[in-house]
């Protein structure tokens, strides 16, 4: 066995870089060097304190990268990180390898809310409105799927999954009747965008405005491992060996799905991250939670910023949505992995 | 641990539909009691009540005078285990993995596993004559090796009682004999053992105590030979049954011929 320590530090290393290299690749291509001395900035004076003076990088490049390209890779990482997690988590509560982050109606609820507003204009009118509706509805259309479920058949995971692609299916109409009928084509546009995740216009405040809950998620549901381990094998035998099933279940998916519309409500709908993600690390490190969950916020970051590396450079200058590059990468790494399955697993 | 498990008054009802009325159930420790009944009698849904995993509509668990009902899921894990009927793991998990997962009970929350968890998990494996199978992944086992690996599971928890469904249904004769040999071992270690079976010379030969449940009341209970009568048979069976000593193992043997007349 690695160590534990080794594996973190690792991963933690495996990301750094990802975000070096991407945020040093672009039109006007910078060196990952200029990117670490523009993640070092803030710590100049102490360093020049003990001895250790920086370098002073090529001032354009680090405007560059401070202030466009750096948030936008943060971004993507945080939200690849959250996605991931997600998904891992509620494929394990749902105990069904097709549960995503979607699924309780988060993303379309996002989405809904955030098309309503900027069809009607006020989106762009208030500066603020687009992240804290699109969340707002994140909220309310999990507080539904979850409050419809719990009145029909309390605990049971598969009726909340009915009841999500239920809503799934009537927000997901309001979206199109609002598309069609939208006054100003431009705003037709700026919807699609933001239905296929967009990162182009990150900036420093969406990273913070969701650094703190994501990352203070992602700890909360890495402390329900054993529990979802044994949720996995069998509901009821967890229960029986201990697992306070209920709770595991409403607090999981509750915190998964809000990462999932912190993150939703500034990038858009994202797809494929949350589901392909934990598919692909458990198909290679194996089911054990201890270890999916860490990978596969790890991987996430790393797929979903260079997913976004990918939009941006791919057929430049036409720009792509990232979450088009995360589904056109996605569908296929799918496909493939459903028939490696059906190949592996005679049933 | 040794720990008397009693039921008083249970009753169920499941979507409305009553399933247990008022059932009475003494289970002692250091012995093997066997659940026996026609199909809907009651006796998985006891023994989820009995574990807590539904919430009875009437009546008590008690383990040794305490009360299950209050008690957390941790707490409750450590005085009652549950093995249910549908052993299907389709997860790649190894099966010292699953063994070591029974565990979680005793464990704290901010600590890993210790020595003597290492210990217990060891333990366990051997006892179940799994301890071979140690690296292999639950998935490739065969049907009676998965049922000996969760059993496992259930020795790893340490319980004060084993309550398990149907834990021989689908294991040809040898496993048959294997999982019930090591129930009566843990009730030899002083534990309290009840077990839904359904083939009742097995039941005969392996329990102590039997206990026949019709339409969600308890008919009969005491010895096998007190149980396995001709009229109960086809009272609550409705077969015409011939019931005499097997030669080979001195219990009752129950013939079933026909429908009763």
């Amino acid at each position: 066995m690695v160590p534990r320590g080794a594996v973190v530090a690792g991963l933690a290393g495996l990301v750094l870089l990802t975000v070096l290299v991407a945020a040093s690749l672009g039109p006007v291509a910078t060196s990952p060097g200029t990117v670490l001395l523009v993640l070092l900035e803030p710590a100049r004076p102490a360093l020049d304190a003990i001895g250790l003076g920086l370098p002073v990088a090529e001032p354009a490049h680090a405007s560059l990268v401070a202030s466009i390209r750096l948030p936008r890779v943060l971004l993507a990482a945080l939200t690849g990180a959250a996605l991931a997690c997600a998904g891992a988590v509620m494929q394990a509560v749902f105990r069904n390898p097709l549960a995503e982050p979607g699924i309780t109606g988060v993303s379309s609820g996002a989405a809904c809310a955030a098309v309503l507003l900027i069809v009607t204009g006020v989106a762009q009118a208030t500066p603020w409105a687009l992240p804290i509706g699109a969340f707002a509805g994140a909220l309310a259309a999990v507080a539904v799927v979850q409050g419809v479920a719990g009145i029909t058949r309390p605990g049971s995971a598969g009726t909340l999954l009915l009841v999500g692609i239920a809503l799934n299916a009537l927000l997901g109409a309001v979206i199109a009747a609002a598309i069609a009928n939208a006054p100003d084509a431009e705003d037709v546009q700026r919807a699609t965008f933001w239905l296929n995740g967009d990162l182009t216009a990150a900036t420093w405040a969406d990273v913070l405005l969701i650094v703190v809950p994501v990352l203070l998620g992602l700890a909360a549901l890495l402390c329900l491992t054993r529990e979802l381990n044994l949720m996995v094998l069998s509901e009821e035998a967890a229960a029986a060996t201990g697992v306070n099933t209920t709770m595991v279940r409403h607090v999981g998916l509750g915190i998964a799905a809000l990462i999932t519309a912190a993150c939703v409500s500034v990038t858009g709908v994202i797809s494929f991250v949350g589901l392909v993600v934990p598919h692909l690390v458990r198909l290679v490190i194996g089911p054990d939670h201890r270890r999916l969950l860490p990978v596969s916020i790890a991987v996430g970051a790393v797929f979903l910023a260079l997913a976004d590396l990918g939009a941006r450079l791919l057929f430049s200058p036409v720009v792509l949505q990232t979450g088009v590059v995360t589904a056109v990468i996605g569908a296929p790494v799918l496909l493939a992995l459903v028939m490696r399955r059906s190949a592996a697993v005679p049933r | 641990m040794t720990r008397t498990l009693t039921a008083r008054g249970i009753a169920v009802r499941l979507g409305g539909t009553p399933i247990l009325h008022g059932v009475d159930l003494d289970v002692e420790p250091g012995r093997v009691h066997a659940l026996i009944g026609p199909n809907g009698a009651g006796k998985s849904t006891l023994l989820r009540a009995l574990a807590q995993l539904i919430t009875p509509d009437g009546g008590s668990v008690t383990s040794s005078g305490t009360p299950l009902a209050g008690l957390g899921a941790r707490r409750r894990a450590q005085l009652v285990g549950f093995l249910p009927q549908d052993t299907g793991v389709d997860q790649d998990f190894t099966v010292r993995d699953v063994v070591a997962m029974g565990r979680y009970a005793h464990l704290q929350r901010w600590r890993g596993p210790g020595p003597l968890d290492a210990d217990a998990v060891t333990r366990a494996l051997a006892r179940a004559g799994v301890a071979d199978l140690a690296h292999r992944s639950v998935r490739t086992l065969s049907g009676g090796q998965r049922q000996l690996v969760l059993i496992a599971k259930q020795l790893a928890q340490a319980p004060g009682a084993y309550l398990l469904d149907e834990p021989v249904s689908a294991l040809d004769v040898a496993y048959q004999l294997q999982v019930l040999n090591l129930l009566r071992d843990l009730a030899g270690d002083g534990s309290a053992v009840v077990a839904v079976l359904h083939d009742l010379n097995l039941a005969a030969r392996c329990a102590d105590t039997i206990t026949m449940l019709h339409a969600g009341r308890v008919r009969a209970s005491g010895s096998p030979a007190q149980v396995l009568t001709p009229d109960l048979m086809a009272e609550v069976y409705g077969v015409r049954a011939v019931i005499d000593t097997d030669p080979a193992t001195g219990t009752p043997r129950v013939s079933a011929l026909g429908p009763a007349a």
